[in-house]
């Protein structure tokens, strides 16, 4: 009998961080953001053009695809909606004429409205019009749970809402994946995290990072009265909303009035100054967000007797939390899906449907990195940068390493741009602003006049895996920045820029085997300079995402004061 | 080129949509006549001003269908408000009442976890090809 090849694409869109990943035969292929391609960050649309790049880099075509997956159930959602909206009447009026209107008319027919987006734009495809759907919080269990170096786990999903699950128990072993324990709509600990970042003035779905990186500056000060007046925890890390305080139910907002009771002072309005309270409320926020992730994982510790821990959902993207998780050491190993919001869900819904869809073994990756996205030739590098009439220079790989390093060392930013995109919200060497840690006042140079965002946000290390214990507090490699941990007493003087306020920094540990290009220039660094250490940034400027294109790296780069440019081989300067 | 393709496609919207109006004018207009009602003459003529509008003059009826467009969405809210206070209210209440609502807004007083570990769907029973 013929072994066909079987090739299954993932989909996630519609909510937010829309995306598409390629698996054939169980394998991680390609997988990749449309906000790359779009640049509009955290596009929500339908993503073609990530498809289209996916089916080209792999010589493909939409009727080599055997089945296409969908990364959750649309009438389970809408469900829930109807169901929220029985439940709190007669409040929610607000929000029932919004949101259902919205799906009578175009999000009930998702399944028409997905296979009319690749019949316009593939007419000529012959596809099968195989359309599957996996669930939310499968998605992101299969997500955190198959890419994972383990061959059996426990699996903890939390984010905001998925149709109606908030947050998962599950068991992992093999192929398959078992639910154990489950949490639902309205009790969210993912909302109640987006409902105190809308209060202080930050982006729901995107500013929850801000609140993370402000926490450090504040005292926890609410966290008594965050357990008290929001959220019910119990022992074994369950909980429940007091929905009285909280409006995303009934209403197109997240909080109540009663918030600026509880916290004394009204909602911060965007963009306007920072204060003491702010960061109170932040730091006592991330407080309740750090014991009760203890909590869980003691819970699911218990309830699973698994040594290995995968995490995923929006809320394990926390890493001051997830570190506390690793540094507690309920679990021997833990995992975190690096694109562990729904945009990973693509990825996930894929290898959901070829393990437990088709029942296909499942073969434990030794280390999954996330280079997944598009990666550009010698020549395609050169016409980007002719089409932009750049002056550049084309060196031999060692020349490069020589060059970037020795501009590092001279105090100068920047940015590097080198093989596949990340499939993540972070850059891991790949499509990164790199700077000497060593200098004093970078941070507010890289923030301000480079990134163009709030001073206080912090920047991550990049250090050698193999120098990482002498620098800092982490019990293991940490190649995909999921953790925040100490940084030893000693070197934090040495490397100021990247320690944030409270002593700690978020990690990544970089190796030859999984990050060759990147362990070459951190390791040319430190030969000059005697740090193992780089502050590195994602490429890209505030409010966009992260570059993709030769093309974009280029007007990202004329566009701030990074001194250097580096492409492949290919160097440029100011 | 790319503008005169934008025009046509708009004039051939307003077309599709006077047409469209049109058959709507002619069922009331029938419905008044059988009704022996008086007004089929009004919503006779309304179709055939409308049709020939469509046909000669499709642009002449742009700001005519953004207002009933407008008249449309105001009318889309009054609808939802009266499906929200006569159907969802009530099914709340006599949801509530029979304790068929498995939603929870509120903490529990007694010392029980939240965790809900019965009636889990098993994700290996999982229907793919399904919506729900
Ligand atoms: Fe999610």
């Amino acid at each position: 009998m013929e072994n066909k090849d079987i090739y299954i694409l993932g989909v996630s869109a519609f909510y937010h961080d829309s995306a598409a990943a390629l698996i054939k035969n169980g394998q991680i292929v390609s997988a990749v953001q449309e906000e790359r391609f779009s640049r509009v960050k955290n596009d929500c649309s339908f993503p073609i053009e990530a498809i289209k790049w996916i089916l080209s880099d792999s010589h493909l075509g939409l009727s080599d695809i055997d089945h296409v997956v969908f990364y959750e159930k649309p009438f389970v959602k809408f469900e829930r909606i109807l169901a929220t909206c029985i439940h709190f009447a007669p409040k929610g009026f607000g929000l029932f004429k919004k949101q259902v209107p919205t799906w009578l008319k175009e999000k009930i027919f998702q399944r028409k409205t997905i296979q009319n987006h690749f019949q316009d734009n593939f007419p000529e495809s012959g596809w099968n019009k195989k359309l599957f759907f996996s669930e939310h919080h499968l998605s992101h269990c299969a997500a955190a749970f198959y890419p994972s170096p383990f061959e059996d786990a426990a699996i903890l999903t939390i984010d905001g809402v998925g149709e109606r699950v908030t947050t998962t128990v599950s068991i992992g072993r093999k192929g398959k994946i078992e639910r154990l324990a489950e949490l639902n709509f309205p009790h969210s600990f993912g909302l109640l995290y987006s409902a105190v970042t809308a209060f202080l003035g930050f982006k729901v779905n995107s500013g929850e990072y801000k609140v993370m990186g402000l926490a450090p500056y504040g005292s926890p000060i609410y966290s008594e009265k965050i357990k008290e007046t929001l959220v019910d925890i119990r022992s074994d890390g369950s909980f429940r909303l007091r929905m009285k305080n909280f409006r995303f139910a009934t209403e197109m907002r997240m909080f109540g009035s009663e918030f600026e009771k509880i916290f004394c002072t009204s909602a911060r309005e965007p963009e306007s100054n920072i204060e003491q309270i702010h960061m109170d409320i932040a730091a006592s926020v991330q407080q309740v967000s750090d014991e009760l992730f203890l909590m869980l994982v003691s819970y699911v510790k218990k309830l699973t007797k698994q040594s290995s821990l995968c995490l995923g959902g929006g809320v394990a993207l926390n890493c001051a939390s997830t570190g506390k998780v690793l540094e507690s050491k309920i679990f021997d190993k833990v995992w975190v899906q690096p694109s562990a919001g729904d945009a990973g869900s693509a990825l996930g819904a894929a290898l959901a449907y070829y393990h437990i869809g088709l029942g296909r073994p499942r073969a434990v990756l030794k280390n999954y990195m996330p280079f997944l996205g598009p990666e550009f030739t010698l020549d395609q590098i050169l016409a980007d940068l002719d089409s932009c009439k750049a002056g550049y220079q084309v060196l031999s790989p060692d020349q490069v390493v020589q060059r970037a390093a020795q501009a590092l060392a001279d105090g100068k930013v920047l940015a590097w741009m080198q093989g596949r995109a990340e499939f993540s919200p972070r850059a891991l060497g790949h499509r990164s602003i790199l700077a000497d840690p060593r200098v004093k006042d970078l941070k507010k140079t890289l923030n301000l006049k480079i990134k163009f965002r709030e001073s206080f946000r912090p920047f991550a290390p990049a250090v050698l895996e193999e120098d990482a214990s002498n620098w800092f507090d982490l019990p293991s490699p940490s190649p995909l920045m999921n953790f925040i941990c100490k940084t030893r007493p000693e070197v934090r003087d040495v490397v100021p820029s990247v320690v944030h306020v409270d002593g700690t920094a978020r990690v990544q540990t970089v190796s030859e085997e999984f990050n060759p290009d990147f362990y070459k220039l951190i390791l040319k660094f430190k030969s000059l300079t005697n740090c193992p250490v780089l502050v590195n940034t994602s490429l890209n400027v505030r409010g966009e995402p992260m570059v993709l294109t030769p093309a974009d790296a280029y007007r990202c780069f004329m566009n701030t004061r990074i001194d250097c440019l580096v492409i492949g081989n290919v160097y440029l300067e100011k | 080129m790319v503008d005169k393709k934008e025009e046509n496609d708009d004039l051939s919207f307003l077309r599709k949509k006077s047409i469209a109006m049109c058959c709507g004018f002619s069922v009331l207009s029938g419905i008044s006549y059988f009704n022996n009602g008086f007004a089929w003459p009004i919503f006779t003529a309304a179709a055939v001003i409308i049709i020939m509008l469509g046909i000669f003059y499709p642009s002449k009826l742009s700001n005519f269908f953004y207002y009933i467009q407008k008249l449309h969405k105001k009318i889309g809210v009054v609808a939802f408000f009266v499906v929200f206070v006569f159907v969802i209210t009530p099914m709340s209440w006599v949801l509530r009442a029979l304790r068929l609502d498995d939603m929870t807004s509120n903490p529990s007083e007694s010392p029980i976890t939240y965790w809900e570990t019965e009636n889990i769907k098993d994700p290996n029973d999982i229907d793919f090809t399904k919506q729900f």
